[in-house]
């Protein structure tokens, strides 16, 4: 039981060394660049949050 | 369930360890606070209370997750960890509960200062919670709303980053609940620990909804650098402490025709410390104390903690996960403990250390 834990861990951990940094570049790569909401404002100070497309074709929100 | 409660055994230690851990998370909230209103005000922006304070938990949950995923490997490198090791369980229990804020806010009925006739400053005192201000208070129930408003699956800048966030504090939850030793005796240790295994996955759920929640929306490339700074140490940390597990377990001792298994010179046996061999697929701690040699099987009785990687006090060897005792020569714990671990016949010839097999059952003091 103890042997197949580890070995358990093992290929979990295998799994996620893998997965994780791949995802957190795509992720990274492909966000939308939402202009920060003053020009003095830091980059953290989004213009907004999301822009969803059925609300913006319902004419926004 | 075959096992009664035991009320936690607090101790002057744990006290201290809980303090220090509630005064760290309550300074980071109200920094965090403090200087997001700051940095606002100077820009000229209005900030949302609930906003902020719902990034500040957030934040603080996350952060102490990584805290506490690290002190296991960490421990493997230097013992100064075994402290922050023997009520790692705190903080997990911290996590969840920062999560659980996090999402469900914090609500009371007067805030402290007001009797004191006190205008309430910007640091929230009770706040609405990620549930119902993504929901945007609206008419839906909160939770109808978190699991069927958002089908864009498909899209990153969108993806329902929410469930990932529920997937997450359910894992945390499961931890938390079964965290008091009344599980840990009744579930017995492994299944115990393959069930809080999960946390990986947990943490997994968490970095996704990070990163497909704030990072799409705060630009900032410093809060990117610091969460993919977090992610890589981790993975670094297990990898490495993976590695030279993986390297024992790779270097199996075979016994000979009669039994024994050759360990080398006793001289390749540090003084004083424990040395892990992999022996018919189970590890054995071998420890020398001047010229006598012991071996005794390296998986602590109460979380299968590597007893090699102990101190050896008194003539007794102390789990670096939580301190369980165990007699060198007999495998006993000191009374009035009952736990015991087998132990293996040793013998020195011609200047090497030779384990014989079987192992000695193991026998209560």
């Amino acid at each position: 039981m103890i042997t197949s834990r580890r070995v358990a861990h093992r290929w979990l951990m295998g799994v996620l060394v893998l997965i994780l940094p791949a995802l957190s570049m795509v992720a990274l790569a492909l966000r939308p660049r939402i202009p920060a909401v003053g020009e003095a404002a830091e980059p953290l100070f989004a213009a907004q949050q999301r822009v969803w497309p059925e609300h913006t074709a319902a004419g926004g929100r | 369930m075959g096992h009664g409660y035991v009320a936690v055994q607090w101790t002057r230690r744990k006290f201290i360890y809980d303090a220090i851990l509630l005064a760290a998370v309550s300074a980071y909230l109200v920094l965090f606070m403090a200087i997001s209103h700051g940095l606002a005000s100077e820009a000229n922006i209005p900030l949302e209370t609930d906003g902020v304070a719902i990034r500040a938990y957030g934040s603080a949950a996350y952060i102490l997750l990584h805290l506490t995923l690290s002190i296991g490997p960490l421990a493997r490198f230097h013992p100064f960890f075994h402290t922050l090791l023997f009520n790692r369980r705190h903080m997990g229990v911290m996590v969840f509960v920062l999560g659980f804020v996090h999402v469900n806010g914090w609500r009371l009925p007067r805030e402290p200062w007001s009797w004191f006739g006190q205008k309430a400053p910007q640091l929230p005192w009770s706040f609405h919670g990620a549930l119902n201000w993504y929901n945007d208070f609206g008419d839906r129930q909160p939770l109808l709303s978190l699991f069927t408003g958002n089908r864009h699956f498909a899209d990153v800048s969108l993806f329902p980053f929410e469930l990932l966030g529920v997937v997450g504090l359910a894992v945390l939850f499961v931890m938390a609940a079964t965290s008091h030793d009344f599980w840990l005796t009744n579930l017995t240790a492994p299944v115990w620990k393959a069930i809080h295994m999960a946390v990986y996955l947990g943490y997994a759920a968490l970095v996704g909804h990070v990163l497909l929640g704030a990072l799409q929306s705060n630009q900032s490339p410093w809060l990117a650098a610091l969460v993919l700074a977090g992610l890589f140490w981790l993975l670094f940390i297990h990898v490495i402490s993976g590695w030279r597990e993986w390297v024992i377990d790779a270097h199996p001792l075979k016994p000979d025709a009669s039994g024994w298994v050759d360990l080398g010179p006793i001289d390749a046996i540090p003084d004083g410390q424990g040395k892990v061999v992999a022996l018919a697929g189970e590890r054995i701690a071998v420890f020398r104390q001047g010229a006598e040699v012991y071996a005794l099987s390296n998986v602590c009785q109460h979380q299968n903690g590597p007893l090699g990687e102990g101190r050896v006090v008194n003539g007794c060897v102390v789990c670096p996960w939580h301190g369980y005792e165990y007699r060198l020569e007999t495998g006993a714990s000191p009374p009035p403990f009952t736990e015991c671990v087998p132990t293996f016949k040793v013998e020195l010839h011609q200047g090497r250390v030779r384990i014989g097999l079987p192992p000695r059952p193991a026998k209560p003091a």
